[in-house]
């Protein structure tokens, strides 16, 4: 096992931001170790994210299959085992996202490896991951020794500067195969991009709503957020 | 339905930053005089809804914490709370453990419980914010899990419905029982015991198991904590006038305009 393989992310069928951030960080950690750093990418037709997801990788693995959106955690970790078996890697950096807290600890756990969630310092001591996280609500930082012979790390996003690299060495595309049905069944999906809202009281559903008035009115916010506001006035509601 | 609801005690997440203080090897934070520690917020919303599950469907809760003798008092609030029994893992072996050797001695406790249909747990703990030890219990249970769970919607035979929080809006998942759910706080608002409750919990026996009473062989750790050092931090604070939500949105819309953050 040696190397670094950074994991990007997609939203909307469109590389995430963070993607770069994990190559950031990714190529730092690998120039400390002194092991080549490699690229996946989890998701369905993946090749314009692909062109986008330049991180100096030698490699970027493209793990694809139809059934890998919607996001489900059991489709997601059969993928990363697959781009894990292909890249053999010491060190796996994924973005800090709702669904890589979901599946990740659960891929450590099968892996039987040690994982710290939410990073935001890498630090190689000779081969010892040294990694830091806010804890205590971000009152103190710990410090961790990340063990095992694939150490998992999740970083928090907006840490690391998001900038390409060079260009990918090479891509190898991995057919992903559909897990066998599971004891989880995704029924459907509700989405808005004020989810956080749903929980809110109705006091400050009314700030949200006026903030996303005035954003908008300056161009900083368009209007689906306006309108994802009133959707999720009815949400909440219902809960 | 017979469910089991992992518990941690942790320091009170209301200790302001600056009366944060530290053990002497700077790896654990000492509560600070008069300030109890607490159950995790997350899992008392997970002993909530176990609580409304069972006043639904019937069947026992059982309360299950890994930690030093003082946690016995997080385990009378949860029996306070609604909980029928509760067990204490408190084996100097374990208590600072990693997220792996945590989640393993409490899917070997809830083994030996047995008969379990669902497992509880908080999404994370406030003190670590790891998030790990729910995934380490369903591995090695072989359960299936859904994470973070906001809402249980139905209950149907040997099946929940759940709504899963997602970054852009939530899913509806169908999970066969028995599993494990992590729990978010828009999930309910827990309840405060009740008079009767508090004096069930004082009367009420705890046992206390050790590793070698639940089968548990040692442990290699996965992750070393180092250490923890406090982050020294100004902040300021502006309340925002406006008599309406709309009014205080307004206002806030033009600071931050001001600011320059917008």
């Amino acid at each position: 096992m040696a190397g670094v393989l950074v994991f990007g992310d997609t939203v909307g069928g469109a590389l995430a931001p963070a993607s770069l951030e994990m190559a950031v960080a990714g190529a730092a950690l690998a120039q400390a170790l002194n092991e080549p750093l490699t690229g996946a990418l989890i998701g369905d037709d993946l090749a314009a994210v692909a062109a986008e997801f330049n991180g100096g990788f030698a490699t970027l693995h493209l793990i694809e299959g139809k059934h890998l959106r919607p996001y489900t955690a059991r489709s997601a970790i059969a993928a990363a085992k697959a781009a894990i078996d292909a890249a053999a890697p010491s060190v796996v950096l994924f973005p800090h996202t709702l669904e890589t807290r979901e599946w990740v600890p659960r891929l450590a756990a099968m892996l039987d490896t040690g994982l710290v969630m939410d990073c935001t310092a890498l630090n190689a001591e000779g081969s010892d991951l040294v990694v830091s996280k806010p804890v205590y609500g971000g009152g103190v930082t710990a410090q961790y020794v990340v063990r095992g012979n694939i150490r998992l790390v999740t970083v928090r996003t907006g840490v690391f500067e998001a900038r390409a690299g060079a260009a990918t060495g090479a891509v190898n595309k991995i057919a992903a195969v559909e897990p066998a049905a599971g004891r989880v069944t995704l029924i459907d999906e509700a989405k808005s991009a004020l989810a956080g809202l749903m929980a809110m009281e109705e006091e400050l559903i009314a700030v949200a709503e006026e903030l996303a008035r005035r954003f908008s009115a300056r161009g900083t916010v368009g209007d689906q957020r306006i309108e994802a506001t009133a959707i999720h006035r009815d949400l909440g509601r219902e809960i | 339905m017979n469910i089991i609801v992992t518990v941690k005690q942790v320091a009170d997440p209301n200790i302001p930053p600056a009366h944060i203080q530290l053990d002497p090897d700077g790896k654990r934070i000492i509560s600070p005089f008069g300030v109890p520690p607490v159950i995790n917020g997350y899992d008392a919303n997970a002993l909530e809804e176990a609580i409304r599950l069972k006043e639904k469907h019937g069947g026992k809760i059982t309360a299950v914490c890994l930690g030093d003798d003082s946690s016995r008092e997080s385990l009378k609030y949860a029996v306070a709370m609604g909980a029928d029994t509760a067990i204490l893992i408190n084996d100097p072996d374990l208590v600072n453990g990693d997220s792996a050797t945590v989640g393993r001695a409490l899917a070997a406790a809830i083994k030996k419980i047995g008969g379990c249909d669902l497992v509880l747990c908080g999404r994370q703990a406030s003190d670590t914010d790891g998030g790990q030890v729910l995934h380490w219990i369903a591995e090695a249970l072989d359960l299936p899990t859904v994470v973070p769970v906001t809402k249980i919607e139905a209950v149907e035979g040997q099946q929940l419905t759940v709504h899963r929080l997602i970054e852009d809006g939530y899913q509806r998942i169908k999970v066969e029982l028995p599993a494990l759910l992590g729990v978010s706080s828009e999930i309910n608002e827990a309840r405060h015991p009740s008079v009767r409750g508090t004096m069930a919990a004082g009367r009420a026996m705890i046992a206390g198991w050790k590793a070698a009473d639940i089968g548990l062989a040692a442990q290699t750790p996965k992750v070393e904590l180092r250490e923890l050092q406090i982050q020294v931090r100004t902040t300021k604070a502006e309340l925002i006038p406006g008599s309406t939500g709309a009014a205080q949105g307004a206002a806030l819309a033009d600071k931050l305009h001001e600011l320059g953050l917008i």
